[in-house]
């Protein structure tokens, strides 16, 4: 059985008169990094929403290491598109926040953060506000934050959008950085973006999610890309073209909604 | 101290201007000039601060903490249950439409003389904006944020705690500064339907004896406790909120 699996799931939300996911089956592997790609408004984000229950009215099956999302609660860490960090509380206090609802003491709860703070390369600004960082600075605050649920029993990582928000400069160095951040790791990385480069570098598998309502995911491997150099190599720029090319085809099917 | 200086300034020139404009009508029975207010207190000092501003404190205080407590738990209330919300918050919005000067003599019918009738016009005043501006505050936070919450294992609680009350503390504060100078209106309209002591009850004695000074100087005093307890709250919001622009 695979780590995570959608059996035939149906689903569209409730004040919308058009279904965006429909019969659709896929299923990703233990440790596989995965990067989720698509037109806007396809479905992306709503994989996740229906992965951490946050959208439960679905037809269809869905298991997460053999369980229901419901029973599974508690498997997946959520880094959400904006960093969503809260501005009353530190730095430090933002990363304890998940840890707050696990039976644990406040010096172990404060340890674990500083350690996750430690591991993105923000020691020093535990006592800071979210206000007095940057904006690459508070999405890798907002990993720390989804990174001490995977020390405690979470397995699954979803990452929607992680860098979206940020200028083009920062967000080259936020995707290397979080290469080596995502392998490293012993848990299933699924990552939604809308950049093509993004998801051929960061992940091992692609999967492409394409027509309205989205039916199949087309899984593509990348796992040769290791590096930005590989970025380059003749293959790469030919995968790329076949990406960019399928989207416009996207475009031009949907209208201009994209 | 700079960004004040336009507001003591314009204040000042009223000032001047008031005291040229009742100098000019010359009749301190109609309009007393700031001059003779401030002797008036002066004279009156001994039962305007020993008795009758601690005992409008006293109403405001009471009427304030009351619809706090009251404003404040039925926000949480409706809130939490939305059954609670589409039943109570047209009733609350509708209440408002009621004038309360017109149906304050019926509280002294019903409870007398005594604080209580006095106490009920100050709540009812306060109540509604702080029972509205908190459960608009509770409901600032961000769906998105409730999600992340929720994708961590929170339960509505905690939730609670950790994003609704925060986030509405920004709003509460505002409501408090809002009722702070409704609420001493409320005590001084209160003793003006009848009671025994109060700036309220002052103010109208000194209208029946034709003293215009007299009349002002309640006023001025209501206004300047008004603006130092607003004051205080200012300088407590301050020192706890510190994140208000940033949301």
């Amino acid at each position: 059985m695979s780590f995570v699996e959608f059996n035939n799931v149906t689903f569209g939300y409730k004040e919308d008169d058009y279904l965006l996911l429909e019969d659709l089956s896929f299923s990703a592997e233990r440790n596989d990094i995965i990067t989720v790609i698509g037109a806007s408004g396809c479905g992306k984000s709503t994989l996740f929403r229906l992965m951490t229950c946050l959208e439960t009215e679905y037809k269809g099956s869905i298991t997460i290491n053999g369980k229901t999302p419901k029973e599974a609660t508690g498997t997946a860490a959520f880094m959400p598109q904006k960093d969503l960090l809260m501005p009353w509380r530190s730095i430090l206090k933002n990363v304890t926040l998940p840890l707050e609802a696990l039976p644990m003491s406040k010096s172990v709860r404060i340890s674990q953060a500083k350690e996750a703070l430690e591991k993105v390369g923000l020691s020093g600004c535990e006592n800071k506000r979210p206000s007095e960082l940057s904006g690459g600075m508070r999405q890798r605050v907002s990993f720390a934050r989804t990174l001490v649920q995977l020390w405690h029993g979470r397995e699954l990582m979803l990452l929607d959008e992680p860098f979206s928000a940020l200028d083009s400069l920062t967000r080259i160095s936020m995707q290397d950085w979080l290469i080596g951040q995502v392998k490293g790791l012993n848990a299933t990385v699924m990552m939604v973006t809308h950049d093509v480069e993004e998801a051929m570098l960061v992940g091992n598998k692609i999967f492409l999610l394409s027509g309205r309502p989205v039916k199949q995911i087309k899984v593509i491997d990348v796992s040769h890309i290791n590096c930005r150099e590989d970025l380059y190599t003749p293959s790469s720029v030919e995968l790329k073209n076949e990406l960019v090319s399928a989207f416009l085809t996207e475009k031009a099917e949907m209208g201009d909604n994209i | 101290m700079k960004k004040h200086l336009p507001a003591v300034l314009t204040g000042i020139g009223l000032l001047i201007l008031w005291q040229i404009i009742a100098m000019c009508i010359n009749a301190a029975y109609i309009l007393p000039s700031p001059t003779q207010i401030t002797v008036k207190i002066w004279e009156l000092r001994d039962p305007l601060f020993t008795v009758h501003t601690p005992a409008t404190m006293l109403v405001t205080l009471i009427g304030l903490l009351i619809s706090v407590v009251l404003g404040v738990g039925l926000a949480v209330v409706m809130e939490r249950f939305e059954g609670v919300e589409r039943a109570l918050y047209p009733v609350i919005v509708t209440t408002q439409t009621i004038p309360v000067t017109a149906i304050a003599p019926l509280f002294v019918l019903w409870l007398g003389y005594g604080i209580w009738s006095k106490v009920l016009v100050a709540v009812l005043i306060t109540f509604f904006p702080i029972t509205i501006s908190v459960h608009d505050g509770l409901k600032s936070a961000k769906r998105e944020n409730e999600e992340l919450l929720r994708t961590m294992g929170m339960s509505s609680t905690a939730i609670f705690f950790k994003l609704k009350f925060p986030a509405a503390l920004p709003s509460f504060f505002s409501a408090i500064k809002m009722a702070i100078p409704l609420s001493i209106l409320g005590a001084a309209m209160g003793e003006w339907l009848g009671a025994q002591s109060g700036l309220g009850y002052f103010s109208k004695r000194m209208m029946t004896q034709l003293d215009g000074a007299g009349v002002f100087a309640p006023v001025v005093v209501l206004a300047v406790c008004a603006m130092l307890v607003v004051a205080v709250i200012s300088a407590i919001e301050r020192k706890l909120i510190t994140w208000r622009k940033e949301i």
